[in-house]
């Protein structure tokens, strides 16, 4: 592995770098936030359940999951052993090589499971679930 | 600078590694921004936030009035609440994409297992904090949300009936819910997570930034 360690400085070079990035960041949110902002919904009523009911966009693939699998229990512990398995990373692949066309396995296995997530989420947000 | 120096010796020191450490030019590049980004829009959600509990109320009764107050009447309220949602959605995708630029340049590996398990609890701290702060405008839908996250939570085995009445307050759902979800919300999480970005932060500048592949 060859080692090119060429260094910026970090004052003034650097921090100017991230300050740029981080005024485009903050730019971007107001606009957003001025374009689409976030606009009031009906009040909570205990006694209507609403129809189709959603989770927010990141937790659609796990409650498509939920959904999907009769057994209750199943449907909660596959998305847990999908996060399990994230926390578990370093020690499922062990091999120092980190060029991804080097490891194809593991990188094949691990952009296997984010596509499924992926494929799950759109899914979700397509169908109308329950009723 | 002298004047601190004379009080805390050694000052200068830490300041000095604080601002003139060099860093790798690899990092020049806009995936190694990200996680970067996620503390941005953590730190704007804790402003905008901060604003927010002025006005908000956490009981059922008078929660979603509160958030309407916000939003209609309350000077730059509305656009502190947009902003608040948008850094929360964008700190979310922020924090996958962190994790997939980590995972796919090989920079959880040895020595920095500890930091990419640092980073998961902050991605389901981030999504915590999601799913606590989704309830407390009190609408349909998130109040709905909670419920079904308590149900799903009392499914699982063992612990599953316990935190289900951990969650809810009660057998049912009742007015601690709000309560609890709120305090989650504003403190504990928020603390939690902080901890953990420390922990992130102090492991980056103890191991330094992984080298170019």
């Amino acid at each position: 592995m060859e080692k090119k360690r060429f260094t910026i400085p970090f004052m003034p070079v650097h921090i100017t770098t991230e300050a740029a990035i981080a005024m485009i960041f903050i730019g971007v949110l107001f606009i957003l936030a001025g374009v689409l902002p976030k606009e009031m919904m009906e009040p909570a009523d205990k006694l209507v359940t609403p129809i189709g009911l959603k989770p927010e966009w990141y937790y659609l693939w796990a409650y498509v999951i939920l959904e999907m699998v009769p057994n209750k229990l199943m449907g909660i512990l596959i998305p847990g052993v999908i996060v399990g398995a994230l926390f578990a990373v370093p020690w499922l692949e062990r091999g120092k090589e980190r060029r991804p066309a080097k490891r194809p396995i593991a990188v094949g296995v691990f952009t296997a499971m984010m596509l499924v997530v992926a494929a799950l989420t759109y899914y979700g947000a397509t169908i109308q679930i329950g009723g | 600078m002298n004047w601190l120096e004379e009080r805390l010796p050694g000052i200068g020191k830490v300041a000095e590694d604080i601002a003139e450490h060099p860093v790798p030019s690899h990092t020049l590049n806009i995936f190694y921004c990200l996680g970067g980004l996620t503390l941005l829009a953590f730190l704007v959600q804790c402003v905008t936030g901060l604003f927010l509990a002025l006005y908000y109320k956490p009981t059922p009764e008078a929660a979603f009035a509160s958030v309407q107050m916000i939003t209609n009447e309350v000077r730059f309220g509305a656009t502190i609440r947009s902003l608040h949602h948008w850094a929360a959605n964008l700190m979310i995708l922020l924090v996958f994409l962190h994790m997939l630029r980590v995972y796919y340049t090989g920079s959880f590996k040895k020595p920095r297992e500890l930091n990419w398990l640092a980073g998961c609890f902050l991605l389901v701290l981030s999504l915590g904090l999601a799913f606590t702060g989704y309830l407390l405008p009190y609408e349909q839908l998130s109040y709905w949300a909670s419920v079904i996250g308590a149900e799903t939570a009392g499914s699982l085995p063992v612990v599953g009936a316990t935190m289900k009445i951990m969650m809810q307050g009660g057998i049912k759902v009742t007015a601690e819910m709000l309560s609890r979800f709120y305090v989650l919300h504003v403190m504990i999480l928020p603390l939690v997570t902080i901890g953990f970005l420390v922990a992130h932060f102090i492991m980056i500048r103890v191991q330094g930034i992984s080298d170019p592949m």
